[in-house]
């Protein structure tokens, strides 16, 4: 009976061998996608990041290390005293409904995120005080203070990207996803998205005609499919991200193509400076007793490097190059002279045991490395130097109340990526208005301020350094990583590079076959 | 295709304690995993990762450098001790829980039943699930949630089988003589409700290794940096094409774990398979072995073979011949004979009765040739069948063979007869399946109507209505009339009865041995009549064999062993009953001594030990059947009675039909 | 049937029947509702959260708690939440803020599909399997059917589904790897909920079936001149109904309950995987009504079963008259007699 199951099955799976493509020229690509994706409002927090940079565009683009181009905003000029901004929009641009782009529309879709509330988090919303649009083509930013970073931050996936004023309803709720990108949503659903090409696109147009994503939540489950021919790309943080150790299996398979790109997110572990960690003597400790360079090779598979800063090289003002700190021998002087003396597996002063509880979430990130690998091979290395390590995985849901509430003493930090930073994650991990800063002091806010509002480029990248070497002198935390970017690609698939930054999706020149 | 009389096979007990094994190999491995352990699971080693098995490492080390083996261990250890937590609370709750309700009886009785009702219908996984996504994971809350319902199935057993131990006389007596109910729980009652909960605890352990895995698996098990036997196929999956010694071993050691708690436990609960009567595979002819007593091979032996056998030649009439026909049933580890070198010839038209005590063969000697034994017999010897010019041999026929025989040329009236049919099952169907094997293809209707006409032949008023009924439903009698519709429905040639009548009323017997002996002669048909009854037997046989512990002792015609009745064991069963005017249903005289010995226990007569007549060479010499006097059809088996000659008559036929 | 053993009509037995089975599904609704008093955290501030995309003002959080009424006592919010769902509103998500009806409305289709699909594999495989086993000689053919039975019931979901999927998908290439598109992609998933379902059914099918032949009725049977296959069918099986139907019941339940994993490997969007996202991400209210859908299925497939064996027995069908159980002497309705087959309980960890 199973056999004949069996039988019909193959006789399907070979009537429906169309769909695998491959091997043939096609103009559909297969896009694994983690979790489905929900509403594609640009303005809400549902969509899915590269979806949403595929159907809409932002008046400046990020592109390759940090440098800004024009979007739908073919020039822009900065008044000296940097509070306006005003934007030449590109001309002859229509969202796919029809709609032309013109300063109205752009004022109107401002209009939905500036000085809201809800997005009281993201500071440009807070910092552009008027939009004005004085004729079609040119719109005018005017800020209460001057704000550098406004530019990169008019790069974002949310909320900054246009959607067609007439695809809202009357009372300006959202209906349907229509933007002006390269592509248009065809349908989205719960087990999958599909997209085809715009081809009413001002910009280049794309090779192929439609993307497919599949839903496929298990990280595996993408590999194999990948593997299978059933879908031709995966990868990216945010689209159907892969783990190191699968990146080493699919090295090995045939008909796929790993490709790396330079990593822009750093994963850090921090301390809580009330408790033991508050002890400088510990931190340092701390910072010299994991050896980095064995983690990344042993943990990453050689995928990811070192951390050596608090953003990886590649991203904007990222600074310089911390020494490395690996010295078990120091580590173990540093707390002798402190005080905490080792007469067992743990080292005690006055009676107290010094133990650390490291908090992490219980189950790994959609695609990430299970942080209580990492965990589990830092306790090991601490507890080398005598430092005792109490393991504490919380549900994902209460980790982030946990860290708000201060009840660590490590836990593992990550910063934003491009193109978020390094303006968005300074704020968040160097200063007290975030929920969970990585390392605050009175100095570090001042640095912070300077750097966030420095008036030139050098003058930023100064502060940043002073930032850096500050916080690096406090020893306020321990940089791990750079955590590696991978994709994924069928042989089949040409012209495929790793995008700018992990929220785009370059696919202009990409053909299969 | 079983073992012969010499092997013997595991006893039973040695075998489940041989299945239990591997759990309790489990359980040792998980308690001394610090001893066995060659490293320390949580050793990191970031320079030795993902090596292959080898002699330092010999399942190899995962990503972080720890050694699998001892991971594998301790993850054995992990999971004995939340099982053990988990059933020692769940089993202690639900023990105490249903022993006391099922003590106590009455509202306390009802409400726990129904809250253990509940308990049991609710889905056990997601109840563990939603408690640890709202708690939070961690070993405590992993023991609570799963033994939240687990006890449940524990409290109903208990509760089940105290409340069956409730109305005993035994507990009425400690209760008048004083025991508090404390005392008459923890001692009574506890251990027995105990029993069967640890059965199903031996399939729980199964369950609880996997639901753990399980939770592990969904994130929500027993944290790292433990090592647990679910989380280790979680984090070994990416590596099964290759560094499959991640993947694979924990794999293996839940499975194994599991599928050893599972054979245990059905073990338990279901005991030894006994041989199903249904097989596909061919009933083995089976050769028995030489019986244990020494094979005589006299000479008289011999010479009643050899002129049985000349008389097959002659004797075309035979309608069934039955040659040292012995059924044997595997007891103890060897084999017992039951019945041994029974031999029976019945002519068309004739009817032979067997008689006996209980426990003599007779049942088995008539049913033997039919396949309709318990599964476990083993028959040897010769069953001729005739079937028009040819015969046909019935020991060791298959199923498929068989079919053409029963139901066709042999129809069989069993003892039981409420037994003998399916509950479930109206009286019509029954009918109405015998019709078909009998080869009356047609429709439905067409067949009922036939089965109507056998029940109409039967003396049932109102075959429709009794067609519609479940056997339940009938009064015996009617029952046993139905048995014989069923059994002459395909016109056979012979019908066998076993003890048609034993269990009706005397006046339902008369008319039925009425309608036995009117089919038998509208219907041309032979006859098997095993019985115990005198009536019976005078109604209807015109030949007898008399038997005594799977042997028979005395063989002829009725009127000749009635009245002349040669071996020790006939003259007493005939000898009381002379009473003009006995009832039928008159039993035959029961003698001092007890009945019940096989035909193997000695090497001499087995009826010495009760009989009147009997010397020292009789507890030795093996009797054999022969004829008494010149007449080759009467036959006894007792050397001594035959050496005195024809005995005198006992008494007239007419005196023992009591009408 | 209660141990008392008054005879009951058939009529009886249902009006106790739906008692208890409405009994047992409010106990369900307050037990999930209890997940909120249970819970960690507050559910206000979760939905603040997600509507204002990060953690939300004091006012916010208030004005929510207002919105979700959840200031008033617990029993009044229970029967106000009892009220809602029966009436299809289960509230919103904390998660998306969306109404979780329509939601779960969509999903219950994906996970009734492949439960169903499921038990069919389950019924097809067991039955087969098992029918062999009680019909099987003492040959190497019943010890292999008894094996591989016990095995599939051993081997856990989660780590099949691994085998199956290197091995069908990848090695063999007959099916994708997953995915809810087409008859190719159900093969897997149903394959690892039905085989270890059909394990367990064959186990029970193999031994009361074999019991319920080795009886008198089944000798008659052979008398009268019935082939094998036919005694099963007709006399064995029926005879044997009553322990099967509880344990098909109770497989059903551990289908729902295995969807849970099935679900997320395979990437259904069915209830299960919904009901995990929901239990990881502690949104209380679409765990409760997961677990309320779920868990009631579970409950009706139990529930189900349970009656069915009242059915099939013609012997309740009398309004009068004793019934006797006395007369088939080891058909005993499962777990009140102690004799429950242990089987019969495992099914539920799925």
């Amino acid at each position: 009976m199973l056999a004949a199951v069996l039988a019909a099955s193959i006789g399907l799976t070979t009537a429906c061998s169309a769909d695998s493509g491959g091997g043939t020229t096609s103009t559909t690509l297969r896009i694994g996608l983690g979790t489905e994706s929900g509403a594609l409002d640009p303005h809400a927090f549902t969509g899915n990041f590269l979806l949403l940079d595929a159907i809409y565009e932002p008046l400046v683009s990020y592109g390759e290390d940090g440098q800004l181009e024009p979007g739908l905003a073919e020039s822009w000029t900065v008044t000296p005293d940097g509070r306006q901004v005003s934007f030449d929009l590109r001309d002859d641009v229509h969202f796919t409904d029809g709609t032309p782009v013109d300063a109205t529309a752009v004022k109107w879709n401002f209009d939905r995120w500036v000085g809201n509330e809800r997005f009281s988090f993201f500071r440009a919303s807070q910092i552009v005080s008027a939009v004005d649009a004085p004729d079609p083509d040119t719109v005018v930013l005017t800020l209460s203070e001057p704000y550098e970073p406004l530019l990169q931050e008019l790069s974002i996936v949310r909320p900054v990207r246009l959607l067609s004023p007439q695809s809202a309803g009357t009372d300006g709720t959202f209906q349907d996803p229509v933007g002006t990108g390269a592509w248009k949503l065809v349908s989205n659903g719960a087990t999958g998205t599909v997209l085809e090409r715009n081809d009413d696109y001002w910009g280049p147009k794309p090779s192929l005609e439609r993307l497919e994503f599949k839903v496929i939540p298990d990280s595996q489950a993408r590999v194999d499919a990948l593997t299978n021919g059933e879908i031709d790309l995966i990868g990216g943080a945010y689209l159907a991200p892969i783990t190191p150790v699968e990146a080493q299996s699919l090295r090995e398979r045939a008909g796929v193509r790993l490709l790396t790109g330079a990593a822009d997110v750093s994963i850090l572990l921090g301390f809580n400076p009330e408790g033991p960690a508050g002890d400088r003597a510990v931190r340092e400790a701390v910072s010299r007793a994991i050896d980095t360079e064995a983690l990344a090779t042993a943990l990453f598979l050689g995928h990811a490097e070192p951390a050596r800063r608090v953003f990886p090289p590649n991203v904007p003002d990222s600074g310089t190059n911390l020494p490395v700190a690996f010295d078990r021998a120091a580590a173990e002087e540093v707390l002798d002279a402190a005080g905490y003396l080792r007469e067992g597996e743990i080292r005690t002063r006055d009676g107290e045991p010094l133990s650390l509880r490291l908090l992490i979430p219980a189950a790994p990130a959609e695609g990430q490395l299970d942080p209580r690998t990492m965990a589990a091979a830092i306790a090991a290395a601490l507890q080398e130097v005598g430092i005792g390590v109490e393991l504490v995985p919380v549900d994902a849901a209460a980790y982030y109340d946990e860290r708000a509430e201060g009840r660590y003493d490590l836990t593992f930090f990550e910063t934003l990526g491009a193109p978020y930073d390094p303006s968005s994650s300074i704020v968040s991990l160097f200063t007290n208005g975030a929920r969970a800063p990585l390392w605050v002091t009175p100095t570090i806010e001042d640095l912070v301020d300077k750097a966030l509002f420095a008036a030139d480029p050098a003058a930023r990248a100064e502060s940043y350094q002073n930032l850096y070497e500050a916080v690096a002198a406090d020893t306020g935390f321990v940089p791990l990583v750079y955590r590696p970017r991978l994709w994924a690609v069928r042989d089949e698939v040409n012209g495929f590079a790793v995008p700018p930054t992990d929220v785009d999706l370059e696919l202009t020149g990409v053909t299969v076959g | 295709m079983t073992a012969g009389g010499g092997r013997r096979k595991i006893p039973a007990p040695v075998r489940t304690a041989l299945v239990g094994l591997p759990l309790v190999g489990f359980a040792l491995v998980g308690l001394l995993a610090p001893v066995l352990a060659p490293a320390d699971p949580a050793a990191n080693d970031l320079s030795a990762s993902l090596l292959p098995p080898s002699a330092d490492h010999l399942l190899g080390t995962d990503q972080l450098g720890r050694d699998q083996l001892s991971r594998l261990l301790h993850g054995a250890r992990i999971s004995l001790t939340v099982t053990a937590a988990v059933l020692v609370i769940s089993v202690t709750i639900g023990v105490l829980a249903g022993t006391v309700a099922g003590y106590l009886g009455g509202w306390v009785d009802r409400i726990v039943a129904r809250i253990v009702d509940m308990a049991v219908s609710l889905p056990g996984m997601l109840v563990a699930l939603a408690v640890i996504g709202v708690r939070g994971p961690g070993v405590e809350n992993l023991v609570v949630a799963m033994s939240l319902w687990a006890w449940a199935p524990y409290a109903r057993i208990a509760r089940a089988r105290v409340a069956g131990l409730r109305a005993s006389p035994h507990l009425d007596a400690l209760r008048l003589l004083g025991a508090g109910p404390v005392r008459v729980i923890g001692r009574h009652l506890l251990p027995p409700a105990l029993a069967p909960c640890l059965v199903y605890a031996s399939t729980d352990v199964g369950s609880i290794v996997l639901g753990v895995a399980t939770l592990s698996f969904l994130g929500l098990g027993i944290p790292p940096p433990q090592a647990e036997w679910g989380q280790m196929l979680i984090e070994g999956r990416p590596y099964l094409a290759s560094a499959w010694w991640l993947a694979y071993p924990p794999g293996i050691a839940i499975t194994a774990v599991v599928f050893a708690s599972n054979l245990l436990g059905e073990r338990l609960a279901v005991g030894d398979e006994r041989p199903s009567v249904l097989r596909w595979v061919l009933p083995s002819r089976l050769r028995l072995p030489r019986p244990r007593r020494p094979a005589p091979g006299t000479p008289a032996t011999v010479e009643s073979r050899r002129s049985a056998e000349s008389r097959t030649t002659v004797d075309d009439d035979v309608l069934l011949r039955v040659r040292d026909l012995s059924v044997a049933y595997p007891r103890d580890g060897g084999i017992r004979r039951a019945v041994a070198d029974v031999s029976y010839a019945v002519r068309r038209g004739e009817t032979l009765a067997i008689v006996g005590e209980s426990g003599s063969g007779k049942t088995t000697s008539a049913l033997a040739p039919f396949g309709l034994l318990d599964p476990g017999a083993l028959v040897a010897g010769s069953a001729r069948l005739r079937t028009g010019s040819t015969a046909r041999e019935l020991i060791g026929l298959t199923f498929r063979h068989r079919r053409h025989v029963n139901g066709r040329q042999v129809g069989v009236v069993f003892q039981d007869s409420l037994a003998v049919f399916d509950p479930l099952r109206s009286i019509g169907a029954h009918v109405d399946e015998a019709v078909r094997n009998a080869g009356s293809r047609g429709r439905r209707a067409a067949v009922r109507r036939i089965s109507e006409d056998l029940l109409h032949l039967v003396g049932l008023p109102d075959p429709a209505t009794v067609a519609g009924q479940y056997p339940h439903q009938l009064s015996g009698g009617m029952r046993q009339r139905v048995q014989i519709a069923v059994a002459i429905a395909g016109e056979p040639e012979l019908l066998v009865a076993d003890e048609p009548t034993s269990a009706l009323d005397v006046t339902v017997q008369a008319r039925l041995l009425d309608l036995l002996g009117q089919l038998r002669d509208e219907l041309r048909m032979a006859m098997v009549v095993v019985s115990h009854d005198l009536a019976v037997v005078t109604r209807l046989a015109d030949a007898v064999a008399v038997m005594y512990a799977g042997r028979i002792v005395e063989y002829g015609p009725l009127d000749t062993v009635v009245r002349h009745p040669d071996h020790p064991y006939t003259r007493g069963l005939l000898d009381a009953v002379p009473r003009p005017g006995a009832a039928p249903g008159t039993r035959f005289r029961t003698m001092p001594g007890r009945a019940g010995a096989g035909p193997d226990d000695t090497s001499g007569c087995a009826f010495a030990p009760r009989c009147p007549i009997a010397v020292a060479e009789c507890g030795h010499d093996q009797p054999v059947l022969l004829p008494v006097g010149p007449d080759q059809a009467h036959r006894s088996a007792c050397p001594r009675t035959r050496a005195a000659g024809a005995p005198p008559p006992l008494l007239a036929l007419g005196d023992l039909d009591g009408g | 049937m209660s141990v008392s053993g008054r005879p009951r009509s058939v009529g009886g037995h249902l009006v106790r029947w739906t008692v208890d089975t409405v009994g047992v599904l409010l106990a369900l609704s307050a037990g999930t509702f209890a997940l909120v008093l249970l819970a960690r955290g507050d559910p206000a501030a979760v939905l603040a959260a997600t509507r204002a995309g990060r953690p939300a003002t004091p006012e916010q959080v208030e004005a929510v708690r207002s919105e979700l009424g959840l200031d008033a006592p617990a029993p009044v919010r229970y029967l106000r939440w009892l009220a809602d769902t029966s009436t299809g509103d289960f509230g919103l998500s904390l998660r998306t803020n969306l109404p979780i009806g329509p939601e779960i409305a969509d999903r219950l289709t994906v996970t009734a599909g492949l439960v169903a699909g499921s038990v069919v594999v389950a019924v097809v495989v067991g039955m087969t399997v098992g029918v062999a086993g009680a019909m099987a000689g003492r040959g190497p053919l019943r010890g292999v059917l008894r094996i591989g039975a016990l095995l599939a019931t051993s081997v856990p979901a989660f780590w099949l589904s691994y085998l199956l999927v290197l091995l069908l998908a990848l090695r063999w290439q007959l099916v994708p790897t997953s995915g809810m598109a087409g008859p190719a992609t159900w093969v897997m998933p149903m394959a690892v909920l039905g085989l270890p379902a059909a394990g367990v059914l064959s186990r029970v099918v193999a031994v009361t079936l074999r019991e319920a032949i080795d009886r008198p009725y089944v000798l008659a049977a052979m008398a009268r001149g019935s082939g094998p296959l036919s005694i099963v069918l007709r006399d064995g099986l029926p005879n044997a109904a009553g322990p099967i139907l509880s344990v098909a019941g109770m497989i059903v339940g551990g289908l729902l309950v295995g969807t849970v994993v099935v679900e997320q490997i395979f990437g259904w969007p069915g209830l299960g995987a919904y009901f995990v996202h929901a239990a990881a991400a502690r949104d209380v209210p679409a765990l409760q009504a997961s677990a309320l859908m779920l868990g009631g299925g579970f409950i009706l497939a139990n529930r189900l079963a349970d009656v069915a064996q009242i059915l099939v027995d013609p012997r309740s069908r009398r309004t009068s008259g004793v019934r006797s159980d006395a007369t088939s002497p080891r058909w005993g309705r499962p777990g009140r007699a102690g004799g429950r087959h242990p089987h019969q309980v495992r099914s539920e960890t799925g």
